[in-house]
């Protein structure tokens, strides 16, 4: 046999426990801890909720939260390791959200707090928001529809006291 | 001297490309190999590789594909002998003939034939292997798996399920008469045939799925471990696939494997491939002695005037 033809055989690549390890990267589950899971929740329902405020008035209303559903698998595929700028860039983009936002001190404390999160741990929110949107997104509406009932309620609550209060000083006024 | 020993040969390997291993189809969609797995939660079922499959893909087809190129055989066998090297031949005579001498022979030959087995017209002998199935790196197998990889190798967590890693594909063949009907010889009759067109689909295992599997030789020796890791090696490096669909680009994997107890895969191969050289013309022989040498293309008589 030639020299040739012995250098050209082929092995095949050795397998130890870190290779083993790298060939089954990304076959976990990133995060089954039930704390976790709260706390995913918790960040899913805040990131749909900042959608739903910034929603932008270009588009019909009518299909917001079809519209962040897809803002959210929109922004977790262009960003699958959950960068927390790309993550939430993306999706606000998604649904024509106003550069006014940047005033918004939820968005910046989503910001920060997402930073602060492990790489690993910003992958388990990536693959929470992707395998449970639609739980996700129903947690999100009833607390914004709560929550713009509270506003609704409250901005009826000061109208009326507002009115009391002209009645009442148009009362004072008859009497002097 | 050589050493009868048994060698076990772990592989892990993940597809880089979509993988169609299939059972069958139903209408127009093919499905997945799979088998069911009992776990906690009750049967469940995931796509498997058959160890039938990996044991011809991955060792005797490139196996015999060495033999052919190193001995020179191209165009010169008969089908018996092809379907010798690359099927394991058929038992198809009467009269059984089963002689230790003989088989020593053959086995001295051909250490590929001693590894995978197969059978001479009048004589059939097993193989030294066992090829386990690939095994899907997924939760439904993680207790099977436990006790496949050495204990300390598996991360901690739990694996995704296997339905996370199941996609689809599609295909469509197209009609001549509509993609080239200038080319037709009647433009208007190619048109107003009926559509040729046919949509087909099925599930597979999506690209980055692993599987785990391997191979267990029994009262082997160097130069069939040699012989296997070659052929292993060879099927890697020709782009191996499993499964079908491979002219699509379906069925690549990407292979690591590793051998207990622990040898010099290099000189192994080497020690193999340089026995394959030094008995070629005693294997040809024998090939020929067995399956009938290749016939001599007739002559062609002179034309009467």
């Amino acid at each position: 046999m030639s020299a040739t033809q012995e250098s050209v055989l082929p092995a095949v690549a050795p397998l130890d426990s870190q290779s083993f390890r790298l060939m089954l990267a990304g076959l976990f589950s990133p995060c089954e801890d039930q704390g976790a899971i709260e706390e995913y929740r918790s960040f899913g329902v805040r990131i749909a909720g900042l959608l739903a405020r910034h929603f932008g008035p270009s588009l019909d209303a009518l299909t917001k939260w079809d519209r962040i559903g897809t803002a959210i698998t929109s922004a977790c595929a262009k960003s699958p390791q959950g960068d927390p700028d790309l993550l939430l860039s993306a999706a606000l983009e998604h649904v024509k959200a106003e550069l006014s936002v940047a005033a918004n001190p939820e968005f910046s404390a989503l910001l920060t707090e997402l930073r602060e999160k492990t790489p690993t741990w910003r992958e388990g929110l990536v693959n929470y928001l992707q395998t449970t949107l639609y739980a996700v997104l129903v947690f999100a509406r009833t607390k914004h529809v709560a929550a713009r009932d509270e506003r609704q309620v409250e901005r009826a609550r000061r109208k009326s006291d507002d009115t009391i209060s002209s009645f009442s000083l148009g009362e004072e006024k008859e009497i002097q | 001297m050589s050493i009868n020993r048994t060698y076990d040969i772990l592989c892990v390997s993940k597809a880089t490309s979509p993988i169609t291993h299939n059972r069958g189809s139903e209408g127009n969609e093919t499905i997945v190999s799979q088998e069911a797995v009992a776990t906690p939660h009750g049967i469940r079922w995931v796509p498997v590789l058959s160890g039938n499959a990996i044991r011809h893909r991955m060792i005797r087809e490139p196996g015999a594909r060495f033999l052919v190129d190193r001995w020179g055989l191209m165009g010169k066998m008969e089908l018996r002998t092809l379907q010798f090297l690359f099927h394991g031949g058929s038992l198809d005579s009467g009269d059984s003939n089963e002689s230790v001498a003989r088989l020593k022979t053959w086995w001295r030959l051909f250490p590929l034939i001693r590894v995978i087995g197969g059978a001479l017209p009048n004589l059939i002998v097993g193989g030294s292997i066992h090829a386990w199935r690939g095994i899907m790196v997924c939760r439904e197998n993680e207790n099977r798996l436990r006790t496949m990889v050495p204990a300390d190798w598996m991360p901690e967590g739990h694996l995704l399920p296997a339905d996370r890693m199941m996609g689809r594909y599609q295909y469509v063949r197209q009609d001549a008469g509509r993609t080239v009907p200038d080319m037709a010889e009647t433009k208007l009759m190619a048109l107003d045939e009926k559509s040729g067109q046919m949509i087909y689909s099925g599930q597979c295992v999506n690209s980055g799925a692993a599987f785990v599997h391997g191979f267990r030789l029994r009262s082997a020796t160097p130069l069939d471990l040699g012989c296997l890791l070659l052929s292993l090696g060879l099927w890697e490096k020709e782009n191996g696939t499993i499964g079908g669909m491979a002219a699509k680009g379906h069925g690549r994997l990407e292979m690591l494997a590793r051998v207990t107890p622990d040898a010099d895969q290099t000189e192994l191969v080497k020690a193999y491939a340089a026995h394959v050289e030094s008995v070629k013309d005693e294997a040809i022989a024998w090939l020929h002695s067995e399956f009938g040498a290749p016939r001599e293309p007739k002559k062609k008589g002179k034309v009467k005037a």
